[in-house]
């Protein structure tokens, strides 16, 4: 059969009903745009590093969409996601024209282009934290705001650790939040076929006081899977 | 790279090669009394002795026993195919966002409990096969076809 088109978006909305801001369209991705986590006082072009908190863990302020030829969007900004009372935490949608799939999509992250390796501290976490993941993800079904703090406490979800493979669900409950963590922690599409069932998305950064500092330790690569046949 | 499924580079011991559709079940039941030496993925029908954009040859080579199916009578186990693709979004060199082809996967279903053959061709390494499951694998068997309930 046909490969199935898939289409990644991005919303800017705080009430997302709209996503237009394309990552990938009909299976091509744009080679230009990243996923990069900043500073408050970040800007098109200076996308700053986040600052370690003095103590406990924060999350990471602001989630921008970088452009390489473009100008750089902002989709979350600071203190909305995940922590804030109005969180602008749906920010993905994944879709597809889906002919027909072997295994349901899923998204993941892996050390580098291997998607071999999850060595690195966004997956191994410091011991302040008590090694858990650094890499938060939420999967719904429905296109709505989750809850604050995904259904869970603060600390919770700063402290979520790796279950195994997490469907995606509704926005109710705290039941669709997963790390991400190569095969062994993921998100995975509620349907195998996502063909009219498009998938959203949220990803937030715990950051611990004790964190690495620099780009290497949390430097991975965002993967999204899927099958065919 | 296009990849065509079920479709195969065969090399027999004597010499010869072929290029041969391997998806009907009754090909996968006689390898050794084909006497064949090797079996390569196909990635271009029209190109013999393909190679990957490392330089490597995807190929099976040594046929291994795992893969030669007895007993089976009716013949009447299943075929599945499918192909995996990562969207990888990333920044510095060696994770700039990109499409990656990881692998191109055809497999067996030999009993009703859903145990299966499988082998996987991953770019830039050669060919491999193992046992599993089509649960652990999280096969869709509806979408397949799969009757699990006719196979013996």
């Amino acid at each position: 059969m046909a490969e199935p088109l898939m289409e990644l978006n991005a919303s800017l909305s705080s009430t997302p009903t709209t996503y237009d801001q394309a990552i990938i369209t009909a299976n091509v991705v744009d080679t230009d745009k990243v996923i990069r986590w900043g500073d408050p006082d970040s800007a098109d072009g200076t996308i700053t590093n986040v600052t370690l908190p003095s103590s406990g863990d924060i999350w990471a302020p602001e989630l921008w969409l970088e452009d390489l030829s473009a100008p750089d969007v902002l989709l979350v900004d600071t203190d909305e996601q995940p922590n804030a009372a109005t969180p602008k935490a749906m920010t993905f949608e994944l879709s597809s024209n889906a002919v027909s799939y072997a295994t349901a999509p899923r998204i993941t992250a892996w050390d580098s282009n291997a998607h071999s390796t999850t060595t690195e501290e966004i997956f191994a976490g410091t011991a302040g934290n008590g090694n858990d993941p650094l890499l938060k993800a939420r999967g719904q079904t429905v296109n709505s705001v989750p809850p604050q703090h995904w259904g869970l406490t603060e600390q919770g979800l700063h402290d979520l650790d790796g279950t195994g493979p997490i469907v995606c669900g509704d926005a109710s409950g705290s039941e669709e939040n997963a790390v991400l963590e190569g095969d062994a922690n993921y998100l995975y599409a509620s349907n195998v076929d996502i063909n009219g069932n498009p998938q959203y998305f949220a990803l937030a950064l715990s950051v611990p006081d004790d964190a690495t500092t620099g780009v290497d330790a949390i430097d991975v690569v965002l993967t999204i899977r899927y099958t065919y046949t | 790279m296009v990849c065509t499924f079920a479709r195969f580079v065969v090399h027999y011991r004597n010499g010869e090669t072929a290029v041969e559709d391997r998806s009907d079940p009754h090909c996968w039941d006689n390898l050794i009394k084909d006497d064949i030496s090797a079996i390569g993925v196909l990635y271009d029908p029209l190109v013999l002795n393909e190679r990957d954009q490392d330089g490597k040859q995807l190929r099976l080579s040594d046929i291994p026993q795992s893969l030669v199916l007895k007993g089976s009578k009716k013949h009447n186990f299943r075929f599945f195919q499918f192909k995996t693709v990562d969207f990888q979004l990333g920044a510095s060199k060696e994770r700039r966002s990109g499409k990656h082809e990881v692998n191109l996967t055809i497999g067996m279903v030999v009993d009703k409990e859903g145990h299966c053959i499988v082998l996987e061709a991953m770019p830039g390494v050669n060919v491999k096969t193992y046992y599993t499951t089509v649960h652990s694998i999280r096969l869709n068997l509806d979408l397949f076809e799969i009757n699990l309930e006719e196979i013996v």
